[in-house]
């Protein structure tokens, strides 16, 4: 049996609400990659796919599988269509697809929206300097036309907009947007303030730092974990901290917020050379403590403009 | 009526810690307590020996006096909390306080029964896992090559991590063996009896760490490193675990960052390649402010590990094209994209064997995919555990070697295959590119699949540049093993001491 006979029965054999949600998935992929769609949704996908670049690739697994690829799984469907065509890729593609068994539906954020990740910053987590700064950028931002806080759903594989429950702890409005919704970025810009170190969910991150068509940008709040890792204890996990610090990697800008903490980056961009990376372009904002320990308003308010402005988030002001 | 272990044990423990109470004593030239009750004498020894190390303020022979009470190194906090007794009370309440710290031993590991010996006249090197498994890979292929040749030119002690990590021990003849004379220690009679091991106590000397401790063994070498007075030094091997989690097996990094906490006091490094030493200096870089050290951090570059006999027989690759991958099939090794080039090009028609040597591997297809490929009459090899001298003559018979490996400290293989004259493709950065500059390889994007196939191409259809590029390879001068070792014994030993 052919890869394309195949594909189509497998697809075929879907439930009604799987096929609804993969046809659903299909013409957004169309949509968003700009490919006429002719009512035959599984022949334009793979006439697509057959011409798809690295980012139309990316953008077509997130949606049609519902969550961040990792950089194996788009080098494995971007061999199969190499060596078997676009039809084996979109079985394998399917396949995966129909793997979780539910189909929340997948919105493609464009233009002009900064999706700024907050994950982390919720008052279950340790506080720290780091995080303090993180949370009142964090809230200074969302305020902002088009940034959308965001956070990864509970397999940790995909992004999705807050529950107004989280948005009210945190002191954001009400999401427009439902967290029951995929969110997959494209030509948008991808701001992580908060921490990310499961390591499901920065494979996502590193794959989409050098796959998709998407700016990205973290903060840096010095990488203490990983460097000084003996003085904490080691229930706490700082070995994943280095799957957050692998994700900033891949990104384009990293501006660095703090005391004194840019030689941190400055000794961790002399080691990336070893991998291949020439790594983000570091950007330093220092902030050091006023001496009461308390910063005037107008301070902060410059910082958290300086900031927001190196990473996008206030362009053209 | 036959006395229990348990009921014994109290009384070998206190005897233990009065017999190393009497070593530490001898050493400082103090007078020997007398008497045959080993309370009576560790009472006696601890008021000589707690009077001179309040005296001297010296951090060294504070360590050494905690060491020897608990019969374990002890940890950072088990030092800071002595050194704050012995520097804001007076003699008799730091008295007390050791006293109370000898009843309960600082660390749970500790109270070993071994005799103590303390080492500070040669160096010490810690061989704990080249000594007790047969493991045969990149690190102990490295302690295996080098420790004969230092014990041959020099005195030194080899130790291992007792069995409850505490301290360090002398070693059995077949752990010894394992270490110097590899090969050979499957030849130690079953009814050889080892000398009594001791409890091995470096002091004032150089510690050399070849291999990274597990996080416990970290945790005392870092206390050792700031306040015992003791050198120690290390190979750096590469900056994996920190910088490349996804091509790490899962949560195992905890263990390297234990170790970096140690590097941060050495007084050496000694990167195996320019590439490796570049990343340690970047930590040193990284930790610069919090941390100012005065660690030398150089480049001792790894040789080339083929016997000169065995370069001494001539290639024979006048058969079939044979492209050779050697390593162990990890993501990090990027064995998928070689394949995938290999089916490309069959695909195109190109008739040529493709040989995978190397044993283990995790988190990958590439099982699958050698087991698919083998499905449609691909001529995949996997050999899975092989001898140096089959390793050795698939060097010979190979075209050339693919290593396009995504993360390495050195690449042996690729010095390997240039040794016998076979060429090889191998990725364009890090320490790979160090060892392809100096001809006999076509550099490639190890993540690009594009210029991996056309590389593997070129090479397959091109005997010319198969020749020119083995021609060159012939023409790098090889480093040997002896001056490796020599050269790193004069950073890691003789700089520091």
């Amino acid at each position: 049996m052919s890869f394309e006979s195949s594909t189509r029965l497998r697809v075929r054999l879907l439930s009604p609400a799987a096929r609804r949600a993969a046809r659903e998935r299909v013409l957004t992929v169309l949509e968003a990659t700009g490919r006429p769609s002719t009512g035959r949704a599984l022949d334009d996908l793979a006439l697509a796919f057959a011409s798809f670049d690295r980012a139309e690739l990316w953008l077509a697994l997130a949606v049609l599988h519902g969550e961040l690829p990792a950089a194996s799984e788009l080098r494995r469907v971007r061999r199969i269509a190499e060596l078997d065509g676009p039809w084996a890729a979109l079985q394998r593609t399917l396949t995966v697809a129909a793997t979780g068994g539910v189909y929340p539906s997948v919105r493609v954020v464009g233009s002009g929206t900064t999706l700024l990740d907050v994950t982390g910053l919720d008052s279950s987590n340790t506080e720290t300097q780091g995080r303090a700064i993180a949370r009142s950028l964090a809230s200074e931002w969302v305020t902002a036309e088009g940034v959308l806080p965001v956070t990864w759903t509970a397999n940790r594989k995909a992004l999705r907009a807050l529950t107004a429950e989280e948005a009210a702890e945190l002191g954001y409005p009400t999401p427009s947007v439902s967290a029951s919704e995929i969110l997959v970025p494209h030509d948008a810009a991808y701001v992580l303030v908060g921490t990310v170190d499961k390591p499901r969910s920065s494979e996502g991150l590193i794959a989409l730092g050098q796959s998709s068509r998407n700016a990205t940008a973290s903060i840096g709040f010095g990488l203490g974990r990983l460097i000084g890792a003996e003085a904490y204890r080691r229930q706490e996990g700082e070995e994943r901290f280095s799957w957050h610090v692998a994700a900033q990697r891949s990104f384009n800008t990293l501006v660095v917020v703090g005391d004194g903490i840019m030689e941190h980056y400055r000794g961790w961009e002399r080691m990336l050379p070893a991998v291949g990376f020439e790594g983000p372009k570091l950007v330093d904002i220092p902030v050091t403590p006023a001496a009461d320990g308390v910063m005037s308003l107008d301070d902060w308010r410059a910082i958290s403009h300086s900031v927001g402005s190196a990473i996008g988030i206030y362009v053209g002001q | 009526m036959a006395t229990s272990l348990t009921s014994k044990k109290p009384h070998e423990l206190l005897a233990a810690q009065a017999d190393r109470m009497d070593v530490a004593t001898a050493y400082f030239g103090l007078p020997l307590a007398e008497g045959a009750d080993p309370l009576d004498r560790t009472i006696a020894s601890l008021d000589s020996l707690v009077a001179r190390v309040y005296e001297t303020r010296d951090n060294g022979e504070l360590w050494l006096l905690l060491t020897t009470l608990s019969g374990a190194f002890p940890y950072d906090r088990d030092v800071e909390t002595a050194l704050r007794f012995r520097d804001e009370h007076d003699p008799i309440a730091f008295t007390d306080w050791v006293i109370s710290a000898s009843a309960i031993s600082p660390s749970a590991s500790g109270s070993s029964t071994l005799p103590m010996r303390i080492v500070d006249s040669v160096p010490v090197i810690d061989v704990s896992s080249c000594a007790i498994n047969d493991r045969q890979t990149g690190i102990q292929r490295v302690e295996r090559e080098t420790l004969p040749l230092w014990a041959r030119d020099h005195d030194l002690e080899l130790v291992a991590w007792a069995r409850r990590d505490g301290s360090y021990r002398s070693l059995g003849e077949k752990e010894r063996r394992r270490v110097v004379a590899w090969g050979t220690h499957k030849d130690v009679p079953a009814d050889h009896v080892d000398a009594p091991l001791e409890l091995l106590v470096p002091f004032r000397t150089a510690v050399v760490l070849p291999e990274v401790p597990n996080h416990d063994q970290s945790g005392r070498l870092r206390a050792m490193a700031r306040h015992s007075g003791n050198a120690v030094t290390a190979i750096g091997y590469d900056m994996i675990p920190m910088m490349s989690p996804e091509l790490m097996p899962r949560e195992m990094g905890a263990d390297f960052l234990e170790y970096l906490g140690v590097i941060k006091y050495t007084s050496a490094v000694a990167g195996i390649s320019q590439s490796a030493t570049n990343e340690f200096r970047g930590f040193f870089t990284a930790v610069a402010n919090e941390h100012p050290a005065d660690t030398t951090v150089v480049a001792v570059e790894l040789p080339t590990a083929v016997p000169e006999k065995e370069l001494a027989v001539a290639r024979d690759n006048s058969g079939e094209l044979i492209v050779l991958c050697v390593g162990s099939h990890e993501p990090r090794k990027n064995h998928g994209t070689v394949l995938h080039a290999a089916e490309k090009l069959w695909r195109e028609g190109l008739d040529f064997q493709l040989w995978f040597f190397g044993g283990g591997g995790w988190g990958t297809d590439f099982d699958d995919l050698v087991t698919k490929l083998k499905r449609k009459g691909r001529k995949v090899e996997l050999r899975k555990a092989v001898s140096d001298s089959v390793l050795w003559d698939a060097y010979r018979r190979a075209s050339f070697t693919v290593f396009p490996s995504l993360h390495e400290g050195f690449g042996l293989p690729i010095a390997e295959a240039l040794a016998f004259g076979t060429p090889a493709i191998t990725t364009n950065y890090g320490s790979t590119r160090e060892i392809a500059e100096r001809g006999g390889c076509i550099m490639v994007d190890p993540r690009s699949d594009d210029e991996v196939h056309a590389a593997m191409r070129q090479l397959l259809t091109e005997p010319v540049i198969r020749e020119r590029l083995a021609t060159e390879a012939r023409a790098i001068p090889l480093r040997s093993w002896d001056e490796y070792a020599s050269e790193l014994w004069k950073v890691l030993v003789d700089d520091v001491v």
